[in-house]
């Protein structure tokens, strides 16, 4: 047996699953953009949102909605796929989400001044199969296995009262709750000797509650011009975390570790600010910065030995850019684009033997193609993310890295 | 913080006055398909028109003279040509009546009387009486009076009305026509209607090459004929001024015109003195 390739393999071991159990898009906080139109448009909707998905982007913007408004995006399909390269030298890893699934839905109508609504978003789902070996040489072969789920869910009640014709306020309460399963086997056995040299379970589960109210302002200063600005926090309030562990290896049997904790995730404070220019019907131009504060919170992970050991999670702020434009080629037919970015909210990658998470820099488009008929909407469209950065995920030193997203939508909405 | 805090106390600020209307700008073009009708909507808007027209014809003589009518479903066609409801075929008829008086029906159905004519100078006079009933019809006045056709709900009312088959469905049908005939020989349309009617009549008139000032020409001698209107219904001043800020608005004004003096004599020089 090659004692190196070997070693190399437990040491893979002892960093892998680190990172494989970070699911969903955690290191990035536009993952999943909300909403028919808004999604055509990169997400540049804090100016625009007088539709249902305003809700979500900025409560104030439904008071301008005209009529009670449905709008759902039936079906979202979101595919991540991130490399990591040379994980074992000359071998990439190799990681793919695939996610169908319904990510909004919003209904709203006038009660007196005010107009209330209900709505429910997806921003965040990741289903992860990761099935790859690793060729270590000798006859050496690592193997990973595990299926990650993690998905975020919003819902609640929205408001929006318009204060005078060119003002209007409104807020969003919803009720957060994510939930997380990630189940990871990893093997490195020689295939010569049929010797299982290293073995690893883990078991991780989260049901995480909590709040986000999200709190909106808009303006119209001058005639086809708006401003919007938002603020948004998601409060954790109870979060039931779990983590398994197994580990051996032929001289080694670290038994079953079963810890319940409840420690919390802390999320940034998010405040956007957006314009839109209207002018004319055919045309909407709009474009948003949307900055999210840092955040340093304490969580747990099971470490080599079988242990749960705590660590620091630190997130940086980021600050996030959108331009999105609307056309109507005909009062039956409109088409969306946007440019928009997501960047990293991981630090930059300095290569420390301890391992760390990527960082890359997502620069993402958008499209969408909406056909209307009296009272309803049906749109086809999507986005692409892609980035190229750095990994540490091995411990081996910074490593290239390259992220690719997709999400294709068919939407619908309906006045009435 | 700070930057939250002077957002707020602007927010606050008396603001410059101005006029800014969000609901309109905001306004995308798909709001204008809430006007879209299908063809099924636009078959029964039709058939509701043609009931009512029966009943029209049912109160006045349709008049014998060909020429007549000839004549005026000539000039008719030539403004339907330019409306945005390609899918209606309009008809229009010289009923014989001294009072002077036009009536439109759902669908595309015009009615001139005699009486009316007699005011007529030029083809441009004839051809703004038409278009002011003519919006009448293109903007489906009486069925959004009846409320058969809401903002949102366009003509569904109809549609059921005349979709069902029993009984008690006719009898509503049949009380449906009754009101839209007391609107056009009682009641008059709603004020904003004849003001959007004049306002559109205008266009039509210049889109087809007459004179839109013909509209106010007729317009003052019905003025000097009927005296003061009543209450409900728009006052001579106001339509007038309506009637030039559309030919303002729409940079109709300054052009040349056809008027038809001649024309509109000739074609009713022997049919005039039998109207």
């Amino acid at each position: 047996m090659n004692c190196r390739t070997a070693a190399t393999g437990c040491f893979l071991l002892l960093l892998l699953f680190g990172v494989s159990t970070s699911g969903a898009d955690e290191f990035h906080y536009t993952n999943i953009l909300i909403g028919d139109r808004a999604s055509g448009m990169g997400g540049a909707y804090t100016a625009v949102s007088d539709d249902a998905s305003g809700m979500y982007y900025n409560p104030a913007g439904i008071a301008y909605a005209t009529g009670r408004n449905v709008s759902a995006s039936v079906n979202a399909f979101h595919v991540l796929s991130k490399t990591y390269k040379s994980v074992v030298p000359g071998q990439d890893w190799k990681r793919e989400s695939s996610s169908l699934l319904p990510n909004f839905f919003g209904v709203m109508q006038p009660f007196g001044k005010f107009k209330i609504g209900f709505s429910y978003a997806v921003p965040d789902s990741n289903n992860e199969d990761q099935d790859q070996t690793f060729d270590l040489g000798g006859g050496n072969m690592y193997r990973i296995n595990f299926n990650n789920t993690n998905n975020t869910h919003l819902f609640g009640p929205s408001v929006a009262y318009q204060v005078k014709d060119t003002v209007s306020v409104g807020a969003t309460l919803y009720a957060h709750y994510r939930s997380t399963e990630a189940i990871a086997n990893q093997a490195v056995l020689n295939t010569a000797t049929r010797t299982l040299l290293q073995f690893d379970n883990k078991y991780t589960e989260t049901d995480e509650w909590g709040i986000r109210p999200v709190f909106g302002v808009m303006w119209s200063p001058i005639d086809k011009v708006s401003f919007g600005v938002t603020a948004a926090k998601t409060f954790v309030i109870s979060s039931r975390n779990m983590y398994q562990g197994m580990t051996s290896d032929p001289t080694v049997y670290m038994p079953l570790a079963v810890v319940d904790a409840t420690n919390k995730r802390d999320y940034p404070w998010q405040f956007g600010v957006g314009g839109a220019w209207f002018p004319s019907k055919d045309l909407l131009i709009s474009a948003d910065v949307t900055c999210y504060s840092a955040v340093s919170y304490q969580s747990k992970r099971i470490d080599s030995t079988n242990t749960i050991v705590e660590r620091t999670v630190n997130n940086e702020s980021v600050v996030n850019g959108a331009i999105g434009a609307e056309y109507y080629l005909s009062e039956a037919w409109a088409v969306r684009g946007g440019l928009f970015t997501d960047f990293a909210i991981t630090p930059a990658v300095t290569g420390k033997p301890e391992g760390e998470f990527e960082h890359v820099d997502l620069y993402c488009m958008s499209a969408s193609l909406t056909r209307f008929s009296k009272n309803s909407s049906i749109s086809l469209g999507g986005n692409v993310r892609i980035g190229s950065g750095d990994h540490n995920v091995a411990g081996q030193g910074k490593q290239g890295a390259d992220v690719t997203s997709y999400t294709m939508f068919i939407s619908s909405s309906y006045s009435f | 913080m700070n930057m939250l805090l002077a957002l707020v106390v602007i927010l606050l600020l008396p603001w410059p006055a101005h006029s800014v209307d969000t609901a309109a700008y905001r306004l995308r073009a798909s709001a204008g398909n809430k006007n879209f009708i299908t063809a099924t909507e636009v078959a029964r808007e039709v058939e509701f028109g043609r009931d009512v027209a029966a009943r029209v014809l049912g109160h006045y003589n349709y008049h014998p003279d060909d020429t007549a009518q000839k004549y005026i479903n000539l000039v008719g066609r030539t403004i339907t040509r330019n409306l945005n409801r390609p899918e209606l075929d309009f008809h229009f008829a010289v009923i014989q009546s001294d009072m002077i008086n036009a009536f439109s029906a759902p669908g595309g159905y015009i009615f001139v009387s005699t009486g009316a004519l007699k005011l007529v100078e030029n083809e441009a006079e004839l051809a703004a009486l038409l278009s002011h009933e003519i919006s009448h019809v293109v903007d489906r006045h009486i069925l959004s009076e009846l409320n058969l056709r809401g903002d949102d709900d366009q003509l569904s009312g109809v549609a059921s009305l005349l979709g069902g088959a029993s009984k008690s469905v006719e009898i509503a049908f049949s009380q449906t026509v009754d009101k839209a005939v007391d609107i056009l020989f009682r009641d008059g349309y709603k004020k904003e209607h004849e003001i959007e009617a004049d306002r559109h009549a205008a266009s039509y008139l210049a889109l087809a090459g007459y004179d839109p000032e013909g509209l106010i020409s007729l317009l003052r001698k019905v003025e000097k004929v009927k005296g003061k209107t009543g209450k409900t219904y728009p006052s001579y001043s106001e339509r007038y001024d309506t009637i030039k800020n559309s030919i303002a608005t729409e940079a109709f004004g300054g052009m040349l015109y056809f008027t038809g003096t001649e024309r509109f004599k000739s074609s009713y020089r022997n049919e005039r003195s039998t109207l």
